[in-house]
C-alpha cells in the first residue's frame, strides 16, 4: 500500500470542493478570448465542447485506471504499468507540466494584480508575498490546502456566481447570434482551444486514492466540472454579450473586463471588478497551493528519499525564480498563452498511455498493495 | 518512602515533623493521658472544629474508661472522610490534603479525617460570559462545588467522573467528566494520556492544563474551550465532550473544541429558535467587523481608493486634512490607545472603571481630532471595531483575533485588498492546520460535514435529535423516538 497517494482520506464531497477550486481558481480570466476568436459570437459553445472532449473522457479514464489500481495514483499506477525507469521519465513530464502551468499562472496573476489592483509594487513583491502565504500553508501537508478549499468553496462560488450574473447586466441578445455561426471545424479547435480551462480536473490521476468512498468516483470530479462549465460559460456569455465578439478579442482578460462594467445603484463600490479579483486571488491562492502540494508529494512518491517540506521549499524557489526570469511583455504572453493549449497533452496523454499499456501487459495492482 | 507508621507517639511526633520540616502552621494535641495524638495543619483546618469533634468526645470517653481501643474511639469522634492509613508517606500526603491524623500509642496504623475547611465564595454571576436569558451562576474555585453543579443536572449513572492528582508539589486535583455511552473513546484516550503525561511542579489554574493538553501550544486560535459558566459545561458532557475541572480554578474546559463553538453562547437555545439565529447571525457579523473593518478601511481609503465612489473618499480624504500622520499610523495608534483602555479598565476598580473609561475615551478622542492626530473617519472606524469585538462570547478567540487585527492592518497597508486577502488566506491557513483533540479545529466547514452545517451560522432547532456528529459521539441520538425507551 502506497502510503503517500492514500493521505489524507477525504470524503467525495472534499474531493468535489478541491477540484472546483482548483477549476476555477486556475482560470486565466481570458477564456471569452479563446472562444470568440474561433467562433464568433456563438463562442460560448466552444467550452461546451471542450467539456465533451476532454471531461467527460477524462472522468471515464479516472474510473478505470481506479477500477485497475484501487489504491495507486498514476505515479505508483505507472511503476506496475511501464517499469521504473520509463515510469520515472512519464512521472517527471506529468508533475513538470503542473509545475509550468503554476509558474504561467502566477506570472499571469502578478500581471492582472499589477495592472489593476497595485500599478507601483514591484512584480518580485507580489510573486514573494503569494509563495510565503503558499509555503506556509504547503509545508503542513496536503490537509490545510483540502480544508482550505472545502471552507472557501461554498462562500467563493456563491459570490463569482453573483457577480457573473450581475455582469449579464446590459447583454445584448443580438450580439450572441447566430446561434451557430461558425463552422463545424472552428467548433472543435475552438473546443481543443479552450479545453485548457479543464487542465487542473487531471490532477484527480494523483488524489483518485484520497477518496473515502472509490464507488463515487464520477460524482464529485463531474459535479466539479459541471460547476465550473457553467461558471465558464457564464463568463464567455457576459463577455461577448456585452461587448460583442470582436470587442472581447480586444482584451486581455475577458472575463474580469466583463464583470469590472457592474453598475449597483447605492453599492458602496464604484468597480466591482477588483472584488471578483479578491475572489479569484482566493480560489487561485488555493489552487496554486494545491498543485504545488500535489507535485511536492508526486516527486517524494517518485524518489523516497526527498523530505516532502525541503521539496516544497524547493519548488516555491524554483517557480519563483522562473516566473520573476520571464519579461512581462507583449510576446511572453502570447508565447505562454500558445504553450499553455499544448500543456494539457502530457497531463492527459500520460494517464491514458499508463492505462492501455497495463491492459496489454495484463497489469494490475501488485498483490500486496491490494 | 514507605516507612511505617511507629507505635511510639513521640516518634509518630517527631516522624511527621521531620516530613514537613516543622511548619509554622502543623499542631499536635491530646487528651489527658498523652496516648492519642491528633495532628492538623491550621490553615487547612479549624481549632474549634478540632475541640468539638475530636478533643471533646475523647475526653468524655477518657473519662470513662482508662483502656480504651479503636473500637471505643472510633464511635465518638467525626466520620468524615474516614481512611485508615499504614504508611508514613500516605498519612502526610493526608495532612496536606487537609485531613486530620489520629494516632493511637501501640498501633501500627492511624485513621484519617478529612477536616479541610475551605475558602469559599458564594456563587456568584458570570462576569465574562453574561446572558440575558439562563441561569446566572459561574463556577467556583472549588472542584467539588462545581463537580455537584455538574451532578445535579445530569442524573445519569453514565455521567463518568475521574479524577487524577497532577504537580508534583502542589498535587492538584483534577477532574475528567463526560457521559460514558455518549464521549467518543477515541478522544477520553487522548485525554487520558495528555493529562497523564503532564509533568510539571504546580498547577495554579486551568491555563496551565489548557496549554499542556493543547494540540498545538503555538498555534494562535484556542484549541480547547474555557468557559465559567456551568451550563455550557453540562451541555458540552450532553454533546459528547469531556469537560475537565481543576481544583482551585474557577473556569472549567471544554475538549474538543471547533471554531463554531468559540461563536455560540449558551442563550441562543435558550431563545426560540429565531430569536437563537438571529442573535448568532448578529454574533458572527460582529466578529468579521471587528477583524476586518480595520484592515479594509486602510486597504481602501489608503491603497485601493479607486475601488470606492468619488464622493465617499472625496469626503473621507477630506476630513484628514491636517491630520499628521498618514492613515495607517493613525489607526495603529488609535488601536493601540483601545488596547491600552482594555486593559487598563481591567485593573481598575469597578467603582471608577465604567466613568473613567467613558470620559477618558471621549475626551481622548476629541481631543486627538483636534490635536490633528487623527481624522474622525479614523475615530468612527475603532470604535466601532472596539464595540464589535465584545460581541464574541469567548474571550481566547476574541484575544486571538486582536492580535490578528494588527498583522491584518500592516499587511493592508503594504499590499491593499490584495495583501488582505493573502494575509486573510494565511490566517485561515493556520486554523486549518490545527486539530483539537484530533478534530479539525475547522468542522463542520473543513472537511465539509453537510449534515452538521445546520449548526453553524444558524442555530438548529432542538427538536433536531441528533447529535453534532463532529464530536464522533457513540450514541448519535439524544432521545428515542416517539414512543421508544431511551436511557435509565
Amino acid at each position: 500500500m502506497n502510503k503517500e497517494a492514500l493521505s489524507p482520506p477525504t470524503t467525495p464531497v472534499n474531493v468535489f470542493a478541491l477540484l472546483v477550486v482548483a477549476l476555477l481558481g486556475l482560470d486565466f480570466l481570458d477564456l471569452p478570448y479563446d472562444a470568440s476568436s474561433f467562433c464568433g459570437p456563438s463562442g460560448y459553445w466552444t467550452i461546451v465542447i471542450s467539456f465533451g472532449l476532454m471531461v467527460l473522457p477524462l472522468v471515464l479514464l479516472a474510473v478505470l485506471l481506479q477500477r485497475r489500481f484501487p489504491k495507486e495514483n498514476i505515479i505508483s499506477a505507472s511503476k506496475s504499468a511501464l517499469g521504473k525507469p520509463l515510469s520515472m521519465v512519464g512521472n517527471l513530464i506529468f508533475l513538470g507540466s503542473y509545475l509550468t502551468w503554476i509558474t504561467l499562472a502566477i506570472r499571469d496573476s502578478t500581471t492582472v494584480l499589477i495592472n489593476c489592483f497595485l500599478n507601483r509594487t514591484p512584480a518580485w513583491a507580489l510573486v514573494v508575498l503569494l509563495l510565503l502565504g503558499i509555503g506556509y500553508i504547503i509545508i503542513n501537508g496536503l490537509k490545510p490546502v483540502l480544508r482550505l478549499a472545502a471552507f472557501i468553496c461554498i462562500p467563493m462560488l456563491f459570490f463569482r456566481f453573483l457577480m457573473q450574473i450581475f455582469a449579464l447586466q446590459g447583454l445584448k441578445p443580438d450580439l450572441l447570434l447566430p446561434v451557430f455561426s461558425a463552422s463545424p471545424v472552428s467548433y472543435l479547435k475552438g473546443g481543443l482551444a479552450t479545453a485548457n480551462a479543464f487542465f487542473p480536473l487531471t490532477t484527480v490521476f494523483l488524489i483518485y486514492p484520497l477518496n473515502t468512498k472509490p464507488q463515487k468516483l464520477p460524482i464529485p470530479v463531474l459535479w466539479a466540472a459541471t460547476i465550473s462549465l457553467l461558471s465558464f460559460f457564464l463568463g464567455i456569455v457576459g463577455a461577448i454579450g456585452v461587448f460583442g465578439a470582436e470587442l472581447t478579442q480586444r482584451f486581455n482578460w475577458s472575463e474580469f473586463i466583463a464583470v469590472q462594467h457592474i453598475y449597483i445603484t447605492f453599492l458602496v463600490f464604484e468597480q466591482v471588478g477588483l472584488l471578483f479579483l479578491v475572489i479569484w486571488t482566493s480560489l487561485f491562492f488555493v489552487a496554486a497551493a494545491f498543485l504545488f502540494s500535489v507535485v511536492a508529494k508526486g516527486l517524494r512518491q517518485q524518489f523516497p528519499f526527498l523530505n516532502y517540506r525541503w521539496t516544497c521549499l524547493g519548488l516555491l524557489l524554483l517557480v519563483g525564480t522562473a516566473v520573476l526570469l520571464f519579461p512581462d511583455d507583449f510576446i511572453s504572453r502570447t508565447v505562454f498563452t500558445e504553450y499553455r493549449r499544448w500543456l494539457v497533452l502530457p497531463v492527459t496523454v500520460y494517464p491514458l498511455l499508463v492505462y492501455i499499456v497495463s491492459v496489454i501487459r495484463g497489469k494490475r495492482a501488485l498483490p500486496n498493495e491490494k | 518512602m514507605t516507612e511505617p507508621i511507629p507505635s511510639q507517639s513521640l516518634e509518630f511526633r517527631r516522624l511527621i515533623e521531620d516530613a514537613l520540616n516543622d511548619p509554622y502552621d502543623l499542631e499536635f494535641e491530646s487528651p489527658v493521658d498523652g496516648k492519642i495524638s491528633i495532628a492538623f495543619l491550621t490553615s487547612f483546618a479549624n481549632k474549634k472544629d478540632i475541640q468539638a469533634n475530636f478533643l471533646a468526645p475523647l475526653g468524655r470517653l477518657l473519662a470513662e474508661k482508662r483502656n480504651y481501643t479503636w473500637k471505643d474511639i472510633l464511635p465518638v469522634i467525626s466520620e468524615q472522610g474516614r481512611k485508615i492509613r499504614e504508611s508514613l508517606d500516605e498519612a502526610v500526603n493526608d495532612l496536606l490534603e487537609g485531613y486530620t491524623l489520629v494516632h493511637l500509642a501501640g498501633s501500627d496504623f492511624i485513621y484519617t479525617f478529612d477536616t479541610h475547611e475551605r475558602v469559599k465564595r458564594e456563587p456568584t454571576a458570570p462576569l465574562i460570559e453574561r446572558t440575558i436569558h439562563g441561569p446566572k451562576l459561574s463556577l467556583l474555585e472549588d472542584i467539588k462545588q462545581n463537580i455537584l453543579l455538574i451532578r445535579e443536572r445530569i442524573k445519569n449513572r453514565q455521567l463518568k467522573i475521574e479524577g487524577i492528582k497532577i504537580g508534583a508539589r502542589s498535587r492538584t486535583k483534577v477532574a475528567a467528566i463526560y457521559l460514558q455511552d455518549v464521549a467518543s473513546p477515541l478522544v477520553v484516550q487522548k485525554v487520558h494520556e495528555r493529562l497523564g503525561k503532564i509533568s510539571i511542579d504546580g498547577i495554579v489554574d486551568s491555563g496551565y492544563i489548557e496549554q499542556y493538553i493543547s494540540d498545538n501550544p503555538l498555534s494562535l486560535f484556542p484549541l480547547t474551550q474555557s468557559t465559567e459558566r456551568p451550563d455550557k459545561l453540562i451541555a458540552a458532557v450532553l454533546e459528547g465532550r469531556i469537560v475537565i475541572l481543576v481544583d482551585g480554578s474557577s473556569n472549567g474546559i471544554i475538549v474538543p473544541v471547533t471554531v463554531n463553538e468559540l461563536y455560540q453562547s449558551s442563550e441562543d437555545y435558550y431563545f426560540p429558535f429565531w430569536f437563537g439565529v438571529f442573535l448568532r447571525a448578529f454574533r458572527i457579523i460582529g466578529n468579521v467587523i471587528a477583524v476586518l473593518l480595520p484592515s479594509v478601511y486602510v486597504a481602501l481609503f489608503a491603497v485601493n481608493a479607486s475601488l470606492l465612489p468619488i464622493r465617499m473618499a472625496l469626503t473621507v480624504s477630506g476630513g484628514r486634512i491636517g491630520v499628521a500622520f498618514p492613515l495607517v499610523v493613525e489607526l495603529l495608534f488609535m488601536e493601540f490607545v483601545v488596547e491600552l483602555f482594555r486593559e487598563g479598565s481591567l485593573r481598575l476598580p469597578t467603582t471608577v472603571s465604567q466613568t473613567l473609561g467613558v470620559a477618558s475615551g471621549v475626551i481622548l478622542g476629541l481631543a486627538a481630532v483636534n490635536a490633528g492626530m487623527v481624522s474622525n473617519a479614523t475615530l468612527v472606524v475603532t470604535i466601532i471595531t472596539a464595540i464589535a469585538s465584545y460581541s464574541g462570547p469567548n474571550y481566547e478567540i476574541g484575544l486571538s483575533w486582536r492580535i490578528l487585527r494588527f498583522s491584518l492592518i500592516l499587511i493592508a497597508a503594504a499590499f491593499g485588498l490584495y495583501g488582505l486577502t493573502i494575509g486573510g488566506l494565511v490566517i485561515l491557513g493556520h486554523a486549518a492546520i490545527q486539530d483539537s483533540f484530533g478534530i479539525s479545529f475547522l468542522s463542520p466547514w473543513a472537511p465539509i460535514l453537510p449534515k452538521e452545517l445546520i449548526d453553524t451560522i444558524f442555530r438548529r432547532p432542538l427538536w433536531m435529535r441528533r447529535r453534532l456528529q463532529i464530536y464522533q459521539p457513540v450514541d448519535e441520538y439524544r432521545a428515542a423516538k416517539k414512543g421508544g425507551k431511551k436511557d435509565e
